[in-house]
């Protein structure tokens, strides 16, 4: 007879176990010293001495840490917020559709399902609720604000959407997945946006949705179906693009040209000949040039690993005025992801450069420049959108 | 020889894995299947080592990390579960078609099913991981023996 079944589950730990060994610290921090979408500055211990030595320094690491260990981020400023900023309805959740149609719950996230209604408050007050949009295009943002890529990556072209087509269509962010509302907050202040934010703070509203993973866009049509679920930057950007009407291409600026063929993402340590003077993308070096203003030309191969994380590049010959330096400069601070350079024997005055974009200028105060900038730093074109453009090599201007 | 240098975070970093890792590895394990579960174990580990100074402050880290590991493994293309066969040989004896059964589960029966008899965790502690009610858990669970018992042919608790 079979054992039963409680006893079987426990011993088929074993071949769990086996087929899922543990992971060790040497593992995860190498891992993360070579994720090439991890950007950030990593301390790798070193193989092997780690964890001989930690079993002794258990007691001592404890409390040394707390005393010798600096953080790489600086401490943000302290915004005070509500202690609860959320209430979920539950009457709501229960069975009812947008449109008032039944709802099964949770739902099953997918074009054509009826989903539950919610309603949550805002983070700057007031109550959304979504049974109230019955009738219009509805576009929620789930992310979360702990994480840039998931979270405000997205906030940008989100933003543009809305200005576009608001009050037509309806936008509503939902901060989820273990949400702080005061680092949402600071976040929406610092980037001045204006689209509704709701903090879903028991995460009522994902799992009244299904949402297991940010960043997610649902499309909600007039009848209060899902017309599109989009998961990651990769599939949520387009859509949200197409939906504010802007070419991603070109951005319908005059004079961007967006037909540069395959570009290599490939790593070198040598000297690259690239096809372009200067170049809008291909094989470039280990580190990449940190976004900002710099007097002296810097090298095309660190610079083109720039753009790769979504940098726009501005170059410019020698024979430029004050006023246009000056306007470079304050492009070069209006974005994280903006690079500005002399460059050698350049053929042009100014010339704007994005991962397979690029713009010949007379005058860098032409508008196009700053439209390009607009579209284009962190931008759709980005091999790697959401990758930083500081912690590389330079010292820019400022 | 020089003798090499440790710095004090990477150490609280190791303890603080010896001590996490099993529970993170267990829940995405359960959830995703071996193969993803560990990947994204990796992943969560490795994002809290970027973020460490913010991650040890943390009152419930594992939480925290799994829902970086959730995230990661969902962004994966979908691979299958590939659950491991059943022990060849042991006591207890386990039927060989348990993995497929278990495979048949939805996802989140298979997770509950999982991380309550097999890796012995409370109906709590799942309840807090995969952020549902207890009552939820128990729901998941009675559903997910009682299809395993059919697949199986298994009588109740005998």
């Amino acid at each position: 007879m079979a054992p039963d079944l409680e006893r079987q589950l426990a011993a088929y730990r074993r071949s769990l176990d086996d087929a899922a060994p543990p992971v060790s610290a040497d593992e995860a921090a190498t891992l993360t010293a070579s994720s090439k979408r991890r950007d950030v500055r990593v301390l790798a211990p070193r193989q092997g001495v780690v964890v001989a030595a930690a079993t002794a320094l258990v007691v001592l690491a404890l409390v040394g840490s707390i005393l010798l260990w600096r953080p790489f981020e600086e401490t943000q400023p302290v915004v005070t917020v509500p202690p609860s900023l959320t209430t979920i309805d539950e009457d709501t959740l229960q069975g009812v559709g947008i449109c008032g149609a039944a709802a099964g719950s949770p739902a099953q996230l997918q074009p054509g399902a009826e989903i539950p209604a919610w309603r949550a408050e805002l983070v700057d007050g007031g109550t959304f609720n979504l049974a109230d949009h019955c009738g219009q295009q509805i576009v929620v943002l789930f992310f979360s604000d702990w994480c840039d890529i998931c979270g405000v990556q997205t906030f940008a072209p989100f933003q543009k959407a809305y200005d576009v087509l608001q009050p037509d269509t309806v936008f509503v962010a939902v901060d989820t997945l273990g949400p702080d509302a005061e680092a949402a907050r600071q976040t929406i202040a610092a980037g001045g946006y204006s689209f509704p934010v709701v903090i879903d703070a028991d995460n009522a509203v994902a799992d009244a949705w299904g949402v297991e993973a940010v960043p997610l866009w649902v499309v909600i049509d007039i009848e209060g179906q899902v017309e599109s679920v989009l998961n990651g930057l990769d599939e949520g950007l387009p859509v949200v693009y197409d939906l504010a009407g802007i070419d991603t291409d070109t951005g319908g600026i005059e004079g961007v040209e967006s037909e540069f063929g395959t570009l290599s993402t490939q790593h070198t340590g040598g000297a690259v000949v690239y096809d372009q003077t200067p170049p809008v993308g291909g094989a470039h070096a280990d580190q990449w040039q940190n976004c900002g203003f710099y007097t002296e030309p810097i090298r095309s191969e660190n610079a083109m690993h720039s753009l790769e994380h979504g940098a726009v590049w501005i170059t410019h010959g020698p024979n430029l005025s004050t006023e246009e330096l000056d306007a470079l400069r304050v492009l070069a601070e209006s974005s994280s992801h903006v690079l500005v350079s002399p460059y050698t024997d350049l053929p042009e005055r100014v010339v704007a450069s994005a991962w397979s974009r690029q713009l010949v200028l007379d005058s860098a105060l032409d508008q196009r420049l700053t439209q390009f900038v607009e579209l284009f730093a962190a931008g759709p074109q980005s091999p790697e959108i959401g990758a930083t453009c500081s912690g590389g090599i330079g010292t820019p201007e400022r | 020889m020089t003798e090499p240098t440790i710095t004090s975070a990477e150490s609280a970093f190791t303890v603080f894995v010896t001590e996490t890792e099993p529970r993170l590895r267990h829940a995405l394990v359960a959830r995703f299947g071996p193969d993803s579960g560990r990947d994204a174990t990796a992943e969560a580990l490795a994002y809290g080592w970027e973020h460490w100074e913010k991650v040890r402050a943390m009152a419930n880290p594992a939480g925290y990390l799994f829902r970086v590991g959730q995230t990661h493994a969902r962004r994966l293309r979908p691979r299958p579960l590939h659950l491991p066969p059943a022990p060849e040989s042991g006591d207890p004896w386990v039927e060989p078609g348990l993995p497929a059964a278990l495979e048949n589960l939805s996802d989140k029966q298979r997770a509950v099913v999982l991380l309550i008899h097999s890796y012995a965790w409370t109906q709590r502690e799942v309840a807090e991981i995969l952020n549902v009610r207890t009552t939820t858990v128990q729901k998941h669970l009675e559903r997910a023996l009682a299809k395993l018992r059919t697949a199986l042919e298994v009588t109740d608790g005998s």
